[in-house]
């Protein structure tokens, strides 16, 4: 924990926090922090520090006296707004199991917009094994010439990269001169093969060398193939990364990587995954990637939650501002919220069934961590309590249509991984006929060229008992790129039900 | 528990949609049927409704008009018989209607027919077809037809379902 101004960011709270907050973010800390179970070697000074700022704000007659010594804050307007969306307004009670789906918001102020974004310090892991001889490492050198041209002054990349050995082509530690780094960039030759850890873990040294929670800190790695036995090293370097507050992307190019591989890395970190199906989409994407990184208002952004019991987090997928796989066990890594059009996330819950219990009944209570890099004292903290009215009538009342059509479409990505999920389990009469299904809301839909695909591949299933890579890949992104807003996302209401203020 | 009104597969409450073939679940399937609740309870109107009962009543045959389709792609004729009203559309997994013609054969799916696509209705010297709230429409001569409005069919015309496309032919 970083050494705060104050006793609020010493605790990671906001000045208005409640008696309630304060108790639970001095626990946390505590737990974190105590002499005995902390590795860091000012664990008892930091420990002795939370243990003072408790002590005068957990009393309401020395808060209010401390709070009078204090200097005004920089920013009086709201930090973040963060909304939930229930997919019903009651739970019945009922002798057997039941789902709600609640969507959670975090929003950006529209000043936001105006302010200075964040520099990065953003490492590019790229794979030159001999696969990507040709076009593809001709529009990666190209595009990184590019994207170097276009850095910012504080912004910082490095470059690593790496075959079956991993070398660093551009420090984060030096300010090399940009046309040195081209020429550098233009001197790359694939061979070798692909080692995945190698370039992850030359790219997290990069990235933490110059760490700061005033930066948006990320790794990109770019990869066309298989990493082989090494999978479980590369999640340790992603389960390091996520505890500092870097994020992993995965951009995967052609069809010989392996996308679940991808995605667990991504989710661990609150990073996103990609597939690139032909070389000139590289450039696209990446420089997608980039300019999402330079628009940043928040980053790190944490969900710690703690499930009641009964209550059971099935499933949890982020779709703002963009669509990927999260983690459904507590830290979620969310990522980052953007100037716009802010961070969205839906959770799905099971319910054990509820036979005696009235009155509200809590699914879920947590704290949604953060870092506004342009602030002085970065870390804020958001308290998130899920729950619902327990009836004995069912709501008949349709869900929030917003809700309805995030679900709706998170239903075609969840059939085409069950489809995938079938034939992993050997039935392949079932895997094809989810993927007909499939193709058949795809049609109604409009998407006559996904449609043909996730058909073509339904017969593959029972032709010859697989899918193509290509086709399982295109399927999958495919359906992922339904839940992203095409111009018909609604415009963000500001200030949302449940503001924070600092 | 509730069942998926179309492939009557089992969803938890509260699921909006059915994680097997992606079919809205009503909201108020939110309530299960109160024989789940309170089994040998026997009130009235309590029972699920029966899929058949949803099946038009057994039409007379009109022997005066007949009326064939052609399939422009292949030139196959479909010949109805003996029927005044009959459904188009194509035979799918287990759904609780089927339609009286599956144009299945005529790789009806790749060319987007819903499953139960449009009614066609043989009255007096008249015949009607009606679109059934289709996916992807119902077109005579190439022209949209609202769905659940009846249109009058002329000898010669072509009717596309999405994009699978008849050629009416009445013989009087």
């Amino acid at each position: 924990m970083a050494q705060g101004a104050d006793y609020y960011t010493d605790l990671g709270v906001s000045r208005d926090a409640s008696p309630e907050d304060i108790r639970r973010a001095y626990h946390k800390a505590a737990r974190e922090l105590h002499p005995d179970v902390s590795d860091e070697v000012d664990a008892t000074e930091l420990f002795l520090r939370i243990q003072s700022a408790y002590d005068v704000l957990s009393d309401p007659v020395k808060r209010t006296k401390y709070d009078q010594s204090l200097p005004p804050q920089e920013k009086t307007g709201p930090v973040v707004s963060l909304s939930t969306i229930y997919s019903r307004e009651t739970l019945l009670k009922i002798n057997e199991p039941q789902i709600i789906y609640v969507m959670i918001e975090l929003l950006a102020p529209p000043d936001a917009k105006t302010r200075p974004s964040p520099p990065m310090n953003v490492c590019l892991v790229l794979d030159r094994s001999t696969s990507m001889q040709g076009e593809r490492m001709d529009t990666i050198k190209n595009t990184a010439v590019e994207l170097i041209r276009q850095l910012r002054q504080d912004d910082l990349l490095s470059i690593i990269t790496f075959s079956d050995r991993a070398e660093v082509l551009v420090s984060a530690d030096k300010r090399t001169d940009k046309n040195e780094i081209e020429k550098k960039i233009k001197l790359i030759q694939p061979s070798g093969g692909t080692e995945i850890f190698r370039g992850l873990e030359a790219g997290f040294f990069e990235v933490r060398s110059r760490y700061s929670n005033s930066f948006a800190n990320h790794i990109i790695l770019l990869t066309d193939g298989r990493t082989y036995g090494d999978e479980g090293d590369c999640m340790r370097i992603a389960d390091q990364a996520a505890i500092y507050g870097i994020g992993i992307s995965g951009l995967g190019i052609g069809a010989e990587w392996n996308d679940a591989f991808l995605d667990t890395l991504a989710a661990r970190t609150g990073g996103n995954s990609m597939y690139i199906s032909q070389s000139k989409d590289i450039e696209k994407l990446l420089k997608e990637k980039f300019s999402g990184l330079g628009q940043i208002y928040a980053e790190r952004v944490t969900f710690d939650l703690n499930m009641k019991p009964g209550v059971e987090l099935n499933y949890a997928f982020r779709i703002s501002p963009d669509a990927n796989l999260l983690k459904s066990t507590s830290p979620i890594r969310l990522g980052m919220i953007p100037k716009e059009p802010g961070l969205a996330f839906v959770l799905e819950f099971l319910l054990d069934p509820i036979v005696s219990f009235s009155g509200t009944l809590p699914l879920a209570e947590g704290q949604i961590s953060l870092d506004i890099p342009t602030r002085a004292n970065p870390n804020c903290i958001l308290s998130l309590h899920l729950s619902r009215q327990v009836s004995e009538i069912p709501d008949l009342e349709p869900p929030p249509t917003r809700l309805v059509n995030a679900i709706s479409q998170l239903t075609l990505y969840r059939i085409q991984e069950r489809a995938n999920q079938y034939l992993v389990d050997g039935h392949p009469d079932d895997a094809s006929r989810h993927l007909h299904n499939l193709a058949t809301h795809l049609f109604s839909q409009g998407q006559n060229e996904l449609a043909r695909t996730t058909l073509q591949e339904a017969d593959n299933i029972k032709q010859r008992g697989s899918l193509s890579e290509t086709g399982k890949k295109a399927i999958k992104y495919g359906t992922r790129a339904l839940l992203l807003p095409a111009g018909a996302h609604e415009p963000p209401n500001w200030p949302a039900e449940e503001v924070k203020k600092q | 528990m509730i069942n998926c009104p179309s492939c009557r597969h089992e969803e938890f409450i509260g699921a909006l949609f059915c994680s097997e073939c992606g079919t809205q679940l009503n909201y108020q399937s939110l309530s299960p049927p109160k024989t789940a609740l309170y089994p040998g309870d026997t009130e009235p109107g309590s029972k699920p409704i029966d899929p058949e009962s949803l099946r038009k009543a057994p039409s007379k045959p009109l022997p005066d008009t007949r009326l064939s389709l052609k399939v422009l792609d292949t030139g196959a004729i479909i010949a109805p018989e003996g029927e005044s009203e009959f459904t188009l559309g194509r035979v799918s997994g287990s759904q609780p209607i089927l339609p009286d013609i599956d144009l299945t054969p005529y790789q009806a799916y790749e060319s987007g027919v819903s499953r139960l696509h449009a009614t066609i209705k043989i009255e007096k010297m008249k015949i009607i077809v009606i679109d059934l709230g289709s996916a992807n429409g119902t077109r005579v001569n190439g022209k949209k037809i609202p769905p659940h409005t009846p249109q009058p069919l002329e000898n010669g015309d072509i009717l596309t379902l999405g994009k699978f496309k008849l050629q009416v032919l009445i013989h009087l």
